[in-house]
């Protein structure tokens, strides 16, 4: 849409505290009519590809406002702890899970990529990717695609 | 020379009479208390018998020893006391004493010296085991208990040296409030212009939700850029309103994707932008709020 708002999000981090900023920034943009697209890099994606999805998860060591001490936090065990938690109090909340995000955000109208160095670095394949992603563009072709856009590096 | 010298012989007969009488009386006496004597000589006996094995069997038992040893623990204890000092002491038994019925603390003392008599054989616990112990509710609660007192302690050391006479029990506090989400503030929306002759802000929402009926729906729809209305929207519509009138809250997006059974591609296809909003717009409802 011409002269219409738009934003990019740049999601680098595959975290459940990490990513999610960037899914519900993304949603509420598109609610508002504000065109929007996520550029998925690094960790990241993590977030777009099948099996990966499903799974993620959140640490406290990462956390400097925790209350729980990095010296036990990084104990085994308690990340997956902390992840259990926070999904269940996202389910509860009634958040959809990422996956369901993604089709929300897809449906929405939202653009999708995944970055194409992060790729090659770790090694991913584009077959690993959910449906929902629309292309792996390069970080130029991102600032072609965002050209107006307002960046948020999430 | 004295003057009864010169007495009378009728005189010194009826002394003498006065005498006899007064020792007779004196003899009774005498013997009166000497068949009191011998009466109560074996009772007093059997007494003294008695007392003497009493004692004799108090001392077994090492209650004369116990005896000395208190009074040498309250010498100790309470030195020379002035009647002020024993007076303070006697102020804080009383006071710890209050404070123990009231606070209910004498059965809790009670049950936690035959509890901790029992669990002498407690295993040894490691750092993951203090971690699983926190989960008990129980140990929860004596980690309450443990913290009040310890406050107490530090109140206590910190507080004033004389002491105060008994408290009153403390008030329990009173129930938290439960805390109700803040009455949204009324609709004092200035009204930006009109839609159809009905009042809206300046964002398109109706400045009173409750003027709207469904004749209103194609002026509004129109107002937001939707000339034909379909089914679809009839029903988004109508279950947009109904939600809002029974729950005081305008459906976000996600509650009308899952309770109408429609999609979200299908909701972004009824309006040109912002679905959750145009919706509220035409169904006259406020604007929703929330992140989904």
């Amino acid at each position: 849409m011409e002269g219409n708002r738009k934003v990019a999000i740049i999601c680098s981090k595959g975290g459940l505290d990490e990513a999610y900023p960037a899914l519900i920034l993304a949603n509420a943009a598109r609610q508002s009519g504000i065109d929007a697209m996520v550029f998925f890099t690094f960790y990241g994606l993590d977030v777009i590809r099948k099996g990966k999805v499903d799974h993620l998860g959140v640490n406290m060591v990462g956390n400097p406002t925790s209350p729980i001490t990095p010296m036990v936090a990084g104990l085994p065990g308690m990340s997956a702890m902390a992840s259990t938690m926070m999904s269940k109090r996202m389910s509860q909340l009634d958040i959809p899970p990422a996956k369901e995000m993604l089709r929300i955000l897809d449906d929405s109208g939202a653009k999708l990529y995944a970055c194409e160095l992060a790729m090659t670095m770790m090694n991913i394949k584009e077959a690993e990717l959910i449906p929902e992603v629309d292309s792996v563009i390069t970080a130029s072709d991102f600032y072609d695609l965002s050209e107006g856009a307002q960046i948020v590096f999430v | 020379m004295h003057a009864r010298d010169n007495v009378h012989p009728l005189d010194l007969a009826a002394r003498l009479d006065l005498i006899d009488r007064r020792l007779d009386r004196l003899l009774d006496a005498e013997e009166r208390l000497l068949d009191l004597i011998e009466e109560s000589g074996p009772i007093a006996k059997e007494v003294m018998g008695v007392a003497t094995d009493t004692l004799m069997d108090a001392e077994q038992r090492g209650w004369f020893a116990a005896g000395r040893e208190a009074l040498r623990v309250a010498e100790a204890a309470v030195g020379e006391p002035t009647p002020e000092e024993s007076r303070a002491t006697a102020d804080a038994v009383i006071s710890l004493l209050d404070t123990v019925q009231d606070a209910d603390l004498l059965p809790v003392l009670d049950r936690l010296a035959r509890t901790a008599g029992r669990r002498s054989r407690s295993a040894p616990v490691g750092p993951m085991g203090v971690l699983k112990a926190l989960r008990d509710p129980d140990v929860q609660k004596g980690l309450g208990v443990a913290l009040d007192l310890l406050g107490a302690l530090g109140r206590a050391s910190t507080g004033k040296r004389a002491l105060t006479p008994a408290r009153p029990a403390r008030k329990p506090r009173p129930a938290p409030q439960p805390r109700t989400a803040p009455a949204p503030a009324p609709a004092v929306a200035v009204a930006a212009g009109t839609i159809a002759g009905i009042p809206v802000d300046d964002l398109g929402y109706l400045v009173d939700p409750c003027v709207w009926t469904e004749d209103l729906v194609p002026e509004l729809a129109k107002a937001v850029g939707v000339d034909t209305l379909t089914d679809t929207h009839w029903t988004v519509l109508r279950f947009a309103r109904k939600d809002w009138e029974e729950t005081g809250k305008s459906p976000n997006l996600r509650r009308i994707t899952l309770e109408t059974g429609l999609d979200t591609k299908a909701l972004y296809a009824l309006w040109p932008v912002a679905p959750g909003k145009c919706t509220a717009k035409v169904a006259g409802i406020p604007k929703p709020t929330g992140c989904l």
